[in-house]
């Protein structure tokens, strides 16, 4: 999908518009952000809205996860097993003390 | 003032320049030109430009020529200090933004080129095995394998420096949005403020104002002609009593007693002018805002409710030319 986001109300204005214009190229609004389906028109417009806005438009280019070919196994286990805990309360920090799965600070700087 | 114009020259306080000839539009521009000589009089500020010309087809924004009147007594609002501080942050927080265009070119160049150096090096590659399974390597073609996977591996470096680059550029647009998001936030309060000043600075002369209003001679009042814009017929405007829901502001100012403890809420919304309602009568509306401004440029009278330039000067508490 292309993630469009207007940062700026004027960039916001027309990215309504063309919305409003071509509803079939939309996937879902966001307030300033929409998805546009990934057809060269859905790229015409969001080049359009950058062309006109300049920086105020920013385009990403998105796609699903998938957790089970572009996440490590023990990534998705902590994350299973942390909503699994006992206690609402628990932050993850605590859960994972005495356990073999991954402190944040593991995480924290590991591309993925 | 004095102003010189055709060859002839014209002094005073109060001057009548109708019928000679002058365009209107051009003696405006000279009010509002400093360095014009022309006409030697103080030049111009965002008042005048609101009501320095008082002509039936004017616009009037009533709520800020009122703040800008107040501001021309010495009224200060309390919201100008904070005003201005937020004008020194917000002008110096100018985001800038790194040239990203060039940044995604590098990338996409890079990447193509890596891609046609690998498939050249696996397509040199397979001809030198063919040659090494059959026997007879040609010396040439594993110099340019080799050659090849020297290019390969520079290519190689170069698109990593450019993906870096671009990732770097990223970085450096996502900090100057939030430094762009922090000046809407501060342009936003400002704004905030302003409307509030305007508020106080309005609420400072609108007693002033209404007096004002009441002040001015009858045929200013009566001068508005009924067939502009959505303009609301004045008749009744000197008249007194009568509870008519369709009478104007300006006959409800007239006859709205300052005070009125005993009356109503709902009955004092109902009498109760607001500077709105004035939008539609902006002659009268103009110059009772000019009665009560400290004007020292003249204003420009084209309407016929004046027959004598001094009577206009002394309606209007102000220098003034009848053109």
């Amino acid at each position: 999908m292309l993630l469009v986001i207007a940062h700026s109300s004027a960039a916001r204005q027309s990215l309504r518009n063309v919305c409003n214009g071509y509803p079939d190229v939309v996937i879902r609004r966001f307030g300033r952000a929409v998805t546009f389906r990934e057809t060269e028109l859905g790229a015409l417009l969001a080049l359009r809205l950058r062309e006109k806005h300049a920086t105020a438009v920013q385009l990403e280019r998105t796609e699903a996860l998938n957790e089970f070919r572009d996440v490590p196994d023990r990534v998705r286990e902590a994350a299973v097993a942390y909503e699994a805990r006992d206690h609402r309360s628990t932050p993850y920090a605590a859960f994972v003390t005495g356990t073999a799965h991954p402190s944040v600070e593991d995480l924290r700087n590991v591309d993925l | 003032m004095r102003v010189r114009a055709n060859g002839v020259e014209h002094r005073g306080q109060a001057l009548d320049l109708r019928g000679t000839g002058i365009e209107v539009r051009d003696l405006f521009q000279w009010l509002r030109d400093e360095t014009d000589d022309r006409i030697q009089s103080p030049t111009g500020g965002p008042l005048h430009q609101q009501v320095g010309w008082i002509k039936p087809s004017m616009t009037l924004d009533v709520r800020r020529a009122l703040a800008n009147a107040a501001r021309s007594l010495g009224r200060m609002p309390p919201q100008q200090e904070h005003i201005d501080r937020l004008d020194a942050r917000i002008e110096a927080i100018s985001p800038t933004f790194p040239d990203l265009e060039r940044a995604r070119k590098r990338v996409a160049r890079t990447g193509e080129e890596l891609d046609g150096h690998r498939e050249r090096v696996a397509r040199l590659s397979g001809r030198l095995e063919e040659q090494r399974v059959r026997g007879a390597v040609e010396r040439e073609l594993e110099d340019s394998v080799s050659a090849a996977i020297r290019r390969l591996s520079e290519v190689e470096t170069e698109a990593i420096a450019a993906r870096q680059a671009l990732d770097d550029a990223l970085d450096r647009a996502r900090r100057a949005r939030d430094r762009q998001e922090t000046r809407l936030s501060l342009v936003d309060r400002r704004e905030n403020l302003k409307r509030e000043a305007r508020a106080w600075l309005l609420e400072a002369v609108w007693p002033q104002f209404l007096r004002a209003i009441r002040s001015l001679p009858p045929e200013v009042l009566e001068s508005v002609p009924l067939d502009y814009g959505r303009s609301v017929p004045l008749e009744g405007v000197r008249s007194t009593g009568g509870t008519s829901e369709n009478r104007n502001a300006l006959d409800r100012s007239m006859n709205r007693r300052e005070s009125r403890p005993n009356t109503s809420k709902a009955e004092n919304r109902r009498t109760m002018v607001r500077p709105s309602d004035f939008t539609e009568t902006p002659v009268p509306t103009a110059c009772a805002i000019v009665r009560i401004a400290r004007m020292h440029t003249p204003v420009l009278l084209a309407v016929d409710c004046f027959d004598r330039a001094v009577r206009a000067r002394a309606a209007l508490d102000a220098p003034v030319i009848l053109v």
